[in-house]
């Protein structure tokens, strides 16, 4: 599945959203940056496309860091809600919508993950590395992906692990290396990332 | 907060993008991107990065997830833009010249019959 970026690209919305949840990338596929401005005029069909589009990037990043289904499928709702509401807060100058709503998404499953005692990515006996925390909540995907496999172990432990809510200061402690290596390692596994598109 | 040498902020785009300092070394962090261009528009790369990773490993959300989401949608209002408050009741979407009497002056007019 892939997302098409026109920023700022403002086509007409003719297109249903029906064709932007096919995400096929042929002609005449409404973006999601296109989708969101429409939202933020009140446009519920153009949100029902947004859903369509982004409804399980969100439960992913959710769920990796929330870990318990049930909750993860509550806070990934209530991200939902938050695009609903806020979308005359999201400018195409500044981020691309996936990334503005993934970001949503991700601040939101760390304060719950972070207030729900004995739920936090640090509680319990504790995993032993990256890949073990990944499994235990449904990261399956993120083991897969071609783009990650790629990178050296150490950088694409430091992703791995911020993909579940790690702090630098958490991923450190696990890994036993001090946070700056952390942050050494995350910035060069992401800018090895970037030249993966999916 | 964050760390001691100067040159080691340079360091910290990646762990910004993906929001794995605490709000304190976010504040901190976000001063150094207000005085380097090179660091702002690196952190904003790896956020774009992060994001298409996470379309990449997307999970399919439980059935029925969006539905509920967009009947609760339909009944939820929505945030006005930055820097634009509601409207007082009476004055949302008309023009100047379409403005109901101010409320003292219907009252006024009232109590005078």
């Amino acid at each position: 599945m892939t997302v098409e970026h026109k920023r700022g690209s403002r086509t007409a919305g003719t297109e249903s959203p029906a064709a932007a949840s096919r995400g096929d990338g042929r002609p005449g596929t409404v973006t999601l940056d296109d989708l969101l401005l429409r939202v933020a005029r009140g446009d519920v069909e153009a949100f029902a496309g947004v859903c369509d589009q982004i409804g399980g990037a969100v439960y992913g990043v959710v769920r990796r860091i929330v870990a318990d289904q049930s909750r993860a499928e509550q806070v990934a709702g209530e991200v939902l809600m938050e695009v609903w509401r806020s979308a005359a807060r999201f400018s195409p100058s500044a981020c691309s919508g996936l990334s503005w709503v993934t970001t949503m998404a991700r601040r939101r499953a760390m304060n719950r993950a972070e207030a729900a005692a004995g739920d936090g990515p640090a509680a319990g006996p504790g995993p032993s590395g990256a890949a073990e925390v990944v499994a235990e909540r449904g990261g399956s995907r993120l083991l897969a992906h071609r783009g990650l496999a790629s990178l050296p172990g150490p950088e694409r432990e430091a992703v791995l692990l911020t993909c579940c809510g790690y702090s630098w200061r958490q991923a450190a402690d696990l890994l036993g290396v001090p946070a700056s290596t952390v942050a050494e390692r995350l910035r060069d596994g992401l800018l090895g990332l970037g030249s993966y598109t999916d | 907060v964050v760390t001691g040498r100067r040159h080691d902020l340079h360091l910290l785009t990646g762990v910004y993008a993906v929001d794995a300092l605490t709000d304190a070394e976010v504040a901190e962090f976000e001063k150094h991107l207000a005085r380097c261009a090179s660091c702002a528009e690196e952190a904003r790369g790896l956020r774009e990065t992060a994001a298409r990773l996470a379309m990449a490993t997307a999970i399919a959300p439980p059935p029925g997830m969006c539905e509920q989401v967009l009947a609760a949608a339909a009944r939820t209002r929505q945030l006005p833009p930055p820097g634009r408050k509601l409207l007082p009741f009476g004055m949302r979407q008309q023009g100047r010249w379409r403005l109901t009497l101010p409320r003292p002056v219907a009252v006024a007019t009232v109590s005078l019959v």
